[in-house]
């Protein structure tokens, strides 16, 4: 009997863990860095204008704790695990100041991001990836969820391999791809794009810089461009046995008699920005916006 | 410009080291040589594929320099090679290069690497002997590097199967199967077009979806 009773009180402190909220602060640079790390849950990070970083939320079954550490520069934010940490799921909401990078990983946590303007890094392989309005960079991986961004300008790279990948009302530079899921870019003007997808459908609904340049890559799933009116660009469209539907230009030519392929090169406005598109046997559609 | 100049400036105008009268020759160029212009893009590959390589992961850095010259050796043979047999060496090699950087990059230690074979090609069956000549070879070359790196990343991802759920090895299994079949389809169609430099492109950009698809996975289940 003392036995069970010795086992009953060792557990004791573990299961009060595993019930426990969690409730930490310490002082950081208004731009530091900030590391997150949570295995399964959710995370949400917003950004305000105090100088510390605050984490409140829940932790979940056989997590050992909560380990907040660091210096004003850096700071880290882990939960700790007991055995396999995959299925330990905590929730955790953690307030940045607004100029910090954040960089984020887990394994099956949902991340959600807001109101941080520096560099935000996301990486997850069960979840959806949300990164709202303001940071200069994102970097937003998912494998089995959904990657939405949405950002006013500078450099987005947006990857999942089973998700949907939408990104909205950016600028700048983007680097898009997913292997099965769809990818949505709409919104701003983009000096530099490339896209692609293995089986995704693409669609493409912004505008070119002067003399940006955008690339799309995809083996069996459609792409859509649907660019403005004014749009100065020279394209190069090429599809081994999908269609073409040129609504900005020429009809596509049969390459050779004896395949299937069509290419397709003109130009709108006088040139300039770069365009090339090229499946295997999706078909390809550019239209006006 | 004739296309052996273009030859010789290609690297540099790659490289953005060109002056503005230079290069302006070289866009004039291109713009009226299709066959120049296959082999600026897919020197652009190349080097976008070297570029695209994780940050996190370089090899150490004793062995970068290896791989350096092994590329650039590679590209200046292929650069000044014929003309006649310039464009098809060169994005073969190419990708052969490109595939031995992402082999020494991205492949596993040894020691993590015992685990039961999981769902892929088989290297034995996928890489078909084709009657193409260079182009098939070279390509078949580049092909055997990204299956041993994957065959690396497979064999690992086995070791880790047991602490998943069965709804993300389900997940990650038809992930990996749409790669397959994209990577069979482009297989196909290059069996009855064997010299060209896109499909032989988007071979390449498909076999590392698939490897950077089970690097991402190895990453954060580690």
């Amino acid at each position: 009997m003392r036995t069970v009773i010795a086992v009953l009180l060792a557990a004791a402190p573990a299961v009060a863990v595993a019930q426990d909220r969690v409730s930490q602060t310490r002082p950081a640079a208004p731009d530091g860095v900030v590391q997150i790390d949570n295995p399964a849950g959710s995370i949400r990070v917003i950004g305000w204008d105090r100088a510390e970083v605050a984490v409140s939320g829940t932790l979940g079954p056989g997590a050992s704790g909560l380990d907040l550490r660091g210096d004003r520069r850096h700071t880290w934010v882990e939960v700790e695990t007991e055995g396999n940490p995959h299925g330990v799921s905590s929730d955790l909401e953690v307030r940045v100041p607004a100029g910090s990078d954040v960089a984020i990983e887990s394994f099956g946590a949902s991340i959600s991001v807001s109101d941080v303007k520096g560099m935000v890094t996301a990486e997850t392989v069960n979840g959806d990836i949300r990164v709202g309005e303001a940071p200069r960079e994102v970097q937003a991986e998912s494998v089995n969820g959904g990657v939405s961004v949405s950002s006013r300008g500078g450099r987005v790279q947006a990857e999942s391999v089973n998700g949907p990948v939408t990104v909205r009302g950016a600028s700048g530079e983007i680097n898009a791809s997913t292997v099965n899921g769809p990818l949505t870019i709409t919104g701003g003007t983009f000096e530099r794009g490339r896209l692609e997808t293995v089986n995704g459908r693409v669609l493409f609904e912004a505008g070119l810089a002067a003399r940006g340049s955008l690339e799309v890559e995809s083996v069996s799933g459609e792409v859509e461009l649907a660019l403005p009116e004014n749009t100065s660009a020279d394209f190069s469209v090429t599809t081994f046995s999908g269609d073409i539907r040129n609504e900005l230009g020429p009809p596509a030519p049969a390459t050779s008699r004896h395949t299937t392929e069509r290419e397709l090169t003109f130009s709108t406005g006088g040139g300039g920005a770069k365009v090339t598109v090229e499946t295997l046997s999706g078909s390809i559609v550019l239209r006006r916006r | 410009m004739t296309c052996e100049h273009l030859t010789e400036r290609l690297d540099d105008y790659l490289d953005g080291e060109l002056s503005e009268a230079e290069f302006q020759e070289v866009e004039l160029h291109l713009a009226g040589c299709p066959r120049c212009r296959e082999e600026e893009r897919a020197g652009r590959a190349v080097v976008a594929m070297a570029a695209a390589l994780p940050r996190q992961q370089q090899p150490p850095r004793d062995l970068w320099p290896g791989i350096a010259e092994e590329i650039g050796r590679r590209r200046r043979f292929t650069l000044f090679s014929s003309a006649a047999s310039r464009p098809v060496v060169w994005w073969a090699a190419g990708l052969a290069a490109a595939a031995a950087v992402v082999v020494a990059v991205w492949i596993v230690p040894r020691g993590t690497a015992h685990g039961p074979a999981v769902a892929g090609p088989d290297p034995r069956t996928v890489v078909q002997r084709a009657s193409a000549g260079v182009a098939l070879d070279g390509l078949d070359e580049a092909e055997r590097e990204y299956q041993r790196a994957t065959a690396e990343l497979m064999a690992a991802l086995g070791t880790r199967r047991a602490s998943l759920s069965p709804e993300t090895t389900a997940s990650i299994d038809e992930n990996l199967r749409v790669i397959d079949q994209a990577l069979a389809e482009i297989r196909a169609a290059l069996e009855r077009d064997p010299g060209s430099p896109r499909l032989g492109r988007m071979l390449a950009s498909t076999y590392e979806k698939k490897i950077e698809t089970l690097r991402r996975v190895l990453k954060l289940t580690t």
